[in-house]
């Protein structure tokens, strides 16, 4: 369950959400404890909607809710950075529904590989890097 | 060499943590000075930096006991990360300080100039300036240019306005920045055009205004180290180690984009001309004594903490690299080619100009007493070891802190020190400006390598002592004590019987 104040809505929320990802990806990866660890996965799971979803919700035709749309402005906000070309965003795109499943397994405290921990680390790590 | 990696980690977290902590004291100042009780404002914004601070505490469990396959830069990139985010973040609360009434700084930022003025020589350029200081929301100096957004500040008006951060405004260690600033107002562009004007080709002559400003920046930094020594060094590799946030090899450009004149090089351009400076100052003081190429038992602890610190900077260096790639085809076209001319040129030309400001090997022998003093959690302000002699000025300085003039005044006719009370305080050399910050820098190497955060166990806390407290304690006494020996040393000089000997030196 992802609560409302979790929702991303800003370019800023996007890359400071996916540079805390650093820290809490070590932590689990080696079990060492992560202040606000929950929470911040909760916002994780948000950052990889805005970047799976995004790039199908800007190309709608009618946007549903407000939620959304700040969706898609958060996204467009990264697209619209110089250092990311759109091939790069879909592939980002891709492998965000993966990441996202990795972090709902870990937010249900089932088993997670170094292997599916170290793809997070990757993504979150390429989208800091584009913000 | 991985170990390196993660001791700047560590060090990192323990700066962030520390820098709450100030701006929590900073808050607690401005809360004091409001009249009808503490503005809503203000306590959400400590509980925000409360709230901060707890987090970060909370991370020094998280980059503790690792195993070995952990420390590597691959896997700690992750946790350089956010602590970068961190550091960007603690940048944009500082900046909303700019709500808060600011108070105007102390008089000791002046007092400190002002000596380190007359030690060095310089008090006759320093007289002229009549600067004003100023506390900025801007935690970051390093793009800071106040002047240029003062309407009334321009080449008529003689108006001089020298900013620090609020957040720092108590602790003496990032005190050195007001150096380069002053060089700026002893030289400007006026000056320095000229002397970089030969080295300009037809290509350069693109970059020119960019070089020209390189040229003054470069110029401050220049002058603030052959001023201060080590200390001016320790203090822009830690400030651009921990708070510039972008890759260290970018040219730094100010957030008014218009302002191409503001433009700084790289830090990493700069620590490295600082630090070729450093060798060539520890290649001189090996020469003077040409009897016998060592150094002093002193001398050599003054340049293992320097390597030590040089450590922590090459660690995030290293970081950089795999966080986040320095891409050269961005910056393409900076003069960085024609930049060790311009040092080499700018060298040439300050030395003509003021040719004995330079930190003496006395001071920087004296430096290491006064760091093992400080880790003895002592006064470092004179440097014959007298700490009878020195209670007279403490208490006078205790009172100052605490009391209006007047009080003072009435104060010490209470107290009449007696007559060996004062001629034991007159026995004692003051410790000089660059002794002490040199003293203190070396002093805070080695808490950076020994970090409070990682050395105590919850368990071993005591007396229902929290981490944070803690470490709060830890962090304000020794800016607190750092303090304190400027403001002593600066009264013992007023009074001392060496009171003419610059900086002391003569006096063995």
């Amino acid at each position: 369950m992802v609560s409302a104040d979790s929702q991303i809505e800003t370019y800023d929320e996007l890359r400071s959400h996916s540079a805390a990802m650093g820290m809490v990806l070590f932590g689990l990866k080696y079990k060492r404890p992560v202040p606000a660890c929950d929470r911040q996965l909760e916002f994780a799971v948000r950052v990889c909607d805005v970047v799976a979803e995004g790039m199908q919700l800007r190309q709608a035709t009618r946007i549903e809710s407000f939620e959304d749309l700040a969706r898609v402005a958060a996204f467009s906000s990264t697209e619209r950075r110089q250092r990311v070309n759109a091939e790069k965003l879909s592939e980002m795109a891709a492998e965000a529904l993966a990441v996202r499943d990795t972090l709902a397994k870990i937010r249900e405290s089932m088993n997670v590989s170094a292997a599916e921990l170290d793809k997070a680390a990757s993504f979150f790590k390429s989208l800091y890097s584009v913000t | 060499m991985d170990d390196d990696l993660l001791c700047f980690l560590r060090a990192f977290l323990t700066e962030l943590v520390g820098r709450y902590f100030h701006l929590q004291q900073f808050v607690e100042l401005t809360r004091r000075g409001a009249r009808d009780g503490t503005p809503n404002l203000l306590i959400r914004y400590g509980e925000l930096l409360q709230k901060k601070t707890r987090l970060l505490l909370g991370f020094s469990e998280t980059i503790s006991d690792l195993p070995k396959d952990a420390i590597t830069a691959r896997e700690l990139e992750g946790p350089f990360r956010t602590l970068l985010n961190e550091s960007r973040e603690f940048q944009s609360l500082h900046k909303a300080l700019k709500w808060f009434p600011t108070p105007w700084p102390g008089s000791e930022l002046f007092q400190f100039l002002t000596q380190l003025g007359r030690e060095r020589g310089v008090a006759f350029k320093f007289d002229t300036l009549n600067p004003t200081a100023v506390l900025s929301d801007e935690y970051n100096f390093l793009t800071s240019d106040v002047n240029q957004e003062l309407p009334v500040s321009d080449s008529r008006s003689n108006l001089v306005v020298w900013a620090l951060p609020k957040g720092e405004s108590t602790n003496p260690l990032l005190w050195p920045v007001l150096t380069h600033e002053v060089a700026h107002s002893f030289y400007g562009r006026r000056e320095l055009e000229p002397t970089i004007a030969g080295l300009l080709s037809v290509n350069d002559n693109r970059y020119k205004e960019v070089l020209i400003s390189w040229a003054i920046e470069l110029n401050a930094d220049l002058l603030a180290f052959r001023l201060l020594g080590p200390a001016y060094l320790y203090s822009l590799m830690y400030f651009s180690i921990f708070f510039i946030t972008s890759n260290l090899r970018t040219p730094v450009r100010p957030e008014r984009a218009d302002l191409d004149m503001g433009l700084h090089p790289a830090p990493e351009t700069r620590i490295r001309l600082l630090s070729t400076e450093a060798d060539s100052l520890k290649e001189r003081l090996k020469n003077k004594d040409r009897k016998k190429e060592e150094y002093s038992p002193q001398l050599k602890r003054v340049w293992k903490a320097l390597d030590q610190f040089t450590k922590l900077y090459e660690a995030r260096l290293r970081l950089d690299h795999t966080a986040q790639p320095f891409n050269q085809d961005d910056y393409d076209g900076f003069p960085n080619q024609v930049v060790d001319k311009v040092w080499d040129a700018i060298r040439t030309f300050q030395h003509n100009d003021l040719p004995d400001v330079d930190i003496t090997v006395k001071e920087l022998e004296t430096s290491v007493d006064l760091a093992d003093r400080l880790a003895r959690r002592q006064l470092a302000a004179s440097v014959v070891p007298n700490p009878q002699g020195i209670s007279c000025v403490k208490e006078f300085v205790e009172s100052v802190e605490n009391s209006g003039r007047d009080e003072v005044l009435d104060r010490l006719d209470e107290r009449r020190p007696s007559r060996d009370e004062v001629l034991d305080g007159l026995d004692e050399r003051p410790a000089s400006m660059a002794e002490i910050l040199n003293g203190g820098w070396q002093y805070k190497t080695r808490i950076l390598h020994g970090s409070p955060l990682f050395k105590v166990k919850p368990t071993e806390l005591k007396n229902g002592q929290t981490l944070e407290s803690y470490s709060k304690d830890n962090f304000l006494e020794q800016s607190r004590q750092l303090q304190k020996s400027i403001q002593t040393a600066i009264i013992l000089a007023s009074i001392s019987r060496f009171a003419d000997t610059p900086a002391g030196i003569k006096y063995a």
